[in-house]
């Protein structure tokens, strides 16, 4: 770059993350640390029935078993599991009816997020379940999806109202013993969504939930769970924001999704969890397991995310290609800024025939930060005719930053096709000067081009995140370039 | 006794096993260190990541532990002229004895070799080639050995040198080097039709302005495993790479190719074709390397495998690290069968299946190995 | 301003080597000036000084524009006020539709001088208008930026910028090359009507027939790195017929 040219300071914009704030409210804390009466203690205040105390606890001692996997090329200091906080509820938990019984200071949480629970205009008749911390508060248009038999609310309510259909399938895509992370999470979840979609139904408006972590030192660990009946479509959307926060705060999360034959879950992401400052203090660690069971035949499921935030990301949404002619999608952009850390991608496993899956993954770098895309293309032996399209594209806009791709392509069927493209590079000199020539400055120009690069994922995610995500790209390389 | 825990164990009873081992009591000291590290190491198993997929640890299990004869045979034309040295090589150069550790800290197929490599060939090159040099590498019978192959090139050198690796029913374990000097070329082409357990690391040092091509092809009756190590100690040069893989039926063959661009304006080239028929299997793992404040670097990857049989497989991991953004890199991997438009298109102008498939897998492995290339003869009948 | 682009005892080197040597040129508001010279005498070089481009040694001498130093502002800052060079190799810009990167640098220029954004809709009605001056057709402006371009549509979406960015100051860099007859024509006009007493060009090429269209005022010949020669429309045509020989030995 010039010499000539003033580098553009974080003071020229406003406040570089705007959700940095913290709701004063009394929470319910359980006493610091983990161990079996803690998992008791969560399971007793959500009135859990017996069978998943049981099945929280046998997740707890297996967890114990576990070591922390260590083969991500993330870096951070020891996390102490005792150290934290693994329940926290604002104090007025008694059924909601109306959100006038919301607390106040709760609302204007909301409001601050943009996300005006009583305003439907607003939303256009999205229907948002706002977590707060470990519970959720209000769910919206709960009634009008009633009418179609779509059951979307919080994981807990759930285990109460619908504890059938949370013991089919809780687990099945993603085992306890998974990983260290799962593991974990299965023991101390505190709530997240339920969604079960009936057979044949399309599913009239987008799912949104937001969530929050409030109260100092607790990790979250939500838990999601999609279903979709024979023949039903859902679009899902999953979009955070953080406060500020010294202390690392490790988000361990767990989604199950499971597409039966003939359906499809479409899940979009906009991640903007609190990357820590310039100099790489504070952040969220995102540490999170999401797979996708296409597990009828001619079943869909498509994972697209835009991820700026969070100090680490360490996480592989992925689809098991079960069902004959099923297919999955990965799209994806993941931004690293500063000194975030990003080892994130998809596995895409092929077990039935005519299955295919496309993955399209951009990752920008920038400032110090690591990037990697990690990705696993397996083709069974008995899944004929199968086919794998796979793009990585990586754009290096600093010269401290990197940049890393290790994708592991295995095929093990004659009859299929895998094919990997991927790309490493910087925005050229010339493309710059052209777009300046023209009257954009650097960042702008920069803006431009980066989102041209983005532009294959860009166009898969639903219209109002599609905004929102424009944005938070440009919010995420502000004083990148240099 | 099994290989593996006699490898570990009977180091110290060389002497039993071959009179040459007492000629290279001059290196004991760094042999036992090389040996130290492979006891801390172990010999690579599937749980190493560069070896998921070509576990030795299981292979080499059940191989008796002797030496097989094994030969390093140079073939030169009389006008050429350039040293060849064996063992009094490294007695009068200790320091260049364990140098392969410079590149490699953790490869427990080097310490092996280091530990145990009594079959030495050194070549220094000092004037251009006028024809092409052939090292011949040949193993006979059941046992182990282990060849250590050194090519110093000095400056403005243009050399030519085949590698024939042939024979052998037990496990050879080979280590090759190459230090390229300012300003020259060498073009290298590598044959492996061993029969053995067959693994070879290859280092080469690039000085400045230099170029190396390495065009391989292997027809392996075993497992073999074949890992190519490319520094850049200094600017402006290029490391080409393109395989032909062809195994046998019910064989492996596992490819690693590292680049590692640590100096500027480098530009590195790799390239795989595989064709895998019958119980084949084949991984190719590609490493491209760019530090960070190195400047101007270019690395291009591109792997194509057809699987011919239902019982054939193919795992690639074409890995890119990359830790500045003055870099254009890119890759491309297919894996897949023929392409069945293709052999329509063949069929609908009279070939049959045979034929069109013939017609399509030469065209591919043409690529690569030219009609002028030494490696023509050596291509299995059916595809000639 | 009666001088609106002013070039005095300009010199520039690249890596030690001088290219433009001594160069003086005034474009007042309302002219067009053409800069014809064989290739490889720093043509090109002039036009990405004057737009800003870096990897230029400024050796001597001042550039002023509409009585401003010229050099002390960056490409952007000299885009938006008024300075437009159309490139003789357009970059590609994957990602990047065609209307929308016209509409973010419009929208770019217009903040800088104090305008309101234009509508949607005003904005749609303009750029139809003059794509179809153009011959470019809806399609093409949906298309990624000079993204598998030929030659020839390259050089009609600079000139379709050019129309909708309506400079002060347009350099047109050898936009004759690569057009065919009728591409050409349309080109060659569609730039012409927008000429005006407010605004100049400056048209670099080595042949005579882009100013047949576009007649120039002044005509100056170029030759290693200095102007050697100027004067009227008929020195185009001297050249057309004898080429540069006579002012090689100058």
């Amino acid at each position: 770059m010039s010499d000539n040219q003033e580098k553009l300071t974080e003071k020229d914009f406003k406040d570089p993350y705007e959700y940095g704030f913290e709701t004063e409210i009394d929470s319910d804390f359980a006493p610091k640390g983990l161990n079996e009466e803690i998992v008791k203690f969560i399971s007793n205040k959500k009135n859990e029935p017996k069978w998943l105390l049981d099945w929280r606890l046998a997740a707890y001692k297996k967890w114990l078993t576990m070591k922390e996997p260590n083969w991500s090329s993330v870096r951070y200091p020891a996390i102490d599991y005792q150290d934290s906080y693994y329940y926290a509820a604002p104090k007025k938990t008694e059924k909601i009816e109306s959100l006038d019984d919301v607390d106040p200071k709760l609302l204007e949480t909301y409001n601050k997020l943009g996300i005006p629970l009583k305003e439907q205009e607003w939303l256009a008749g999205v229907a948002v379940d706002a977590v707060f911390d470990s519970v959720s508060v209000g769910t919206t248009f709960k009634e009008k999806l009633k009418e179609d038999g779509v059951i979307f609310c919080s994981f807990s309510e759930a285990v109460t109202e619908y504890p059938d259909l949370i013991r089919k399938y809780l687990g099945t895509v993603i085992p306890r013993t998974d990983n260290y992370f799962a593991a974990l999470n299965s023991a101390v979840f505190s709530d997240g969504s339920f969604v079960y979609i009936p057979p044949g139904v399309k599913c009239p408006m987008e799912l949104s939930t937001y969530f929050r972590i409030n109260a100092a030192g607790t990790g979250q660990f939500e838990r999601t769970l999609v279903i979709a009946d024979k023949d039903s479509y859902v679009s899902y959307l999953e979009g955070c924001t953080a406060p500020m926060r010294d202390e690392h705060q490790l988000h361990a999360a767990v989604v199950e999704l499971v597409a039966l034959e003939g359906a499809e879950i479409k899940y979009s992401t906009v991640q903007n969890w609190y990357p820590g400052d310039e100099n790489g203090k504070g952040g969220v660690y995102n540490f999170v397991t999401k797979r996708g069971d296409c597990r009828g035949n001619n079943s869909k499921i498509s994972w697209t995310q835009v991820e700026t935030g969070s100090a680490i990301t360490w996480k592989y949404p992925s689809c098991v290609l079960k069902g004959d002619n099923s297919s999955g999608e990965f799209y994806s952009i993941a931004v690293s800024n500063n000194f975030q850390q990003v080892d994130s991608g998809t596995k895409m496993i092929h077990l039935g025939k005519n299955t295919s899956s496309r993955i399209i993954s951009k990752g920008i770098s920038t400032g110090n930060s690591s990037n990697t895309y990690r990705g696993l293309v397996s083709i069974h032996p008995k899944s004929n005719n199968s086919r794998n399209f796979t793009q990585c594209d990586s754009l290096l806009l600093t010269d401290n930053c990197s940049a890393n791709t290790i994708p592991y392509i295995q095929s093990k069927n004659i009859n299929s096709i895998v094919e990997h493209e991927a790309t490493s590079s910087k925005i050229s000199e010339d493309q710059l000067f052209y777009c300046r020539q023209r009257g954009l400055n650097e960042e702008e120009a920069v803006s431009l081009i980066v989102n041209g690069f983005c532009k294959d994922v860009l166009q898969k995610l639903p219209m109002e995140f599609a905004v929102e995500a424009q944005r938070l790209l440009s919010v995420s390389l502000e004083g990148s370039v240099g | 006794m099994a290989m593996k825990d006699s490898i570990m164990s009977n180091f110290l009873n060389l002497k039993n096993f071959d009179k040459s081992f007492d000629d290279l009591s001059s290196l004991s000291q760094l042999r036992e260190e090389a040996f130290l590290n492979l006891k801390d190491i172990g010999i690579p198993s599937k749980r190493f990541e560069r070896w998921k997929y070509n576990d030795l640890k299981n292979d080499i299990r059940n191989i008796e532990f002797s030496l097989c004869k094994t030969s390093i045979k140079i073939k030169k034309n009389k006008l050429d002229k350039f040293e060849i040295n064996e063992i009094d090589y490294f007695k009068k150069n200790k320091d260049h004895y364990l140098r392969p550790l410079k590149y490699l800290k953790d490869e427990g197929v080097v310490y092996l070799n280091l530990s145990y490599s009594n079959l030495f060939k050194v070549l220094t090159i000092k004037k251009d080639l006028k024809k092409p040099i052939i090292i011949d590498i040949q193993s006979e019978g059941h046992g182990m050995s282990f060849p250590r192959i050194l090519i110093n090139i000095n400056n403005n050198v243009n050399a030519e040198i085949q590698f024939l690796n042939r024979g052998g029913l037990g496990f050879i374990n080979q280590i090759t080097e190459i230090n390229i000097g300012k300003n020259s070329n060498v073009k290298i082409s590598r044959l492996n039709e061993s029969s053995s357990i067959h693994s070879e690391t290859f280092f080469s040092n690039l000085g400045s302005n230099s170029e190396i091509n390495l065009k391989n092809l292997s027809i392996p009756n075993n497992k073999s495993r074949f890992q190519v190590f490319n520094s850049f100690k200094d600017e402006y040069s290029f490391a080409e790479f393109k395989s032909v893989s062809i195994p046998y039926e019910n064989s492996k063959d596992d490819f690693l190719v590292h680049n590692n661009h640590l100096s500027s304006n480098c530009k590195s080239d790799v390239g795989m074709r595989s064709i895998l028929g019958k119980g084949t299997e084949c991984s190719f793992q590609a490493l491209i390397d760019v530090e960070n404040k190195i400047r101007n670097s270019r690395a291009d990857q591109d792997c194509r495998a057809i699987l011919l049989d239902e019982k054939a497989s193919m795992n690639a991991k074409p890995e890119m690290k990359i830790y500045n953004n003055d870099v254009i890199c890119k890759h491309g991997t297919t894996i897949g069968s023929l392409n069945q438009e293709q052999v329509f298109y063949l069929n609908s102008r009279g070939l049959n299946k045979f034929e069109a498939e013939k017609i399509l897998l030469q065209g591919i492995i043409s690529e690569y190995i030219s009609k002028n290339s030494p490696l023509i003869n050596f291509l299995p009948e059916k595809y000639k | 301003m009666k001088n609106f682009l002013k070039i005095k005892n300009l010199s520039i080197s690249v890596e030690d080597k001088i290219i433009i040597k001594d160069l003086n040129l005034n474009i007042n508001k309302g002219e067009v000036h053409a800069l014809m010279g064989p290739n490889g005498c720093g043509k090109s070089t002039l036009s990405n000084v004057l737009a800003g481009k870096e990897g230029y040694n400024i050796t001597n001498g001042k550039i002023s524009f509409s009585g401003e130093n010229l050099l002390k502002f960056s490409p952007d800052e000299r885009a938006n006020k008024g300075i437009f060079l159309a490139f003789q190799y357009p970059v590609e810009i994957p990602g990047v539709t065609n209307i929308n990167f016209i509409k973010t640098a419009l929208e770019s220029n217009r903040q800088y001088n104090g305008l309101d954004p234009l509508k949607p809709g005003d904005f749609l009605k303009l750029i139809k208008e003059k794509a179809k001056l153009l011959g470019i057709s809806d399609e093409n402006l949906k298309r990624q930026l000079n993204v598998g371009f030929s030659g020839g549509e390259k050089k009609r979406n600079e000139a379709l910028q050019l129309m909708m960015l309506e400079p002060l100051l347009a350099i047109l860099d050898e936009t004759d090359s690569g057009l065919d007859v009728d591409a050409f024509k349309i080109v060659a006009d569609a730039v012409n009507s927008t000429r005006s007493k407010k605004n100049s060009m400056l048209i670099i090429t080595h042949y005579q027939r882009l100013l047949e269209r576009i007649q120039p005022d002044i005509v100056h010949v170029f030759i290693n790195g200095s102007i050697i020669e100027s004067g009227g429309p008929e020195l185009a045509e001297e050249i057309d017929k004898n080429g540069y020989e006579r002012f090689n030995n100058v």
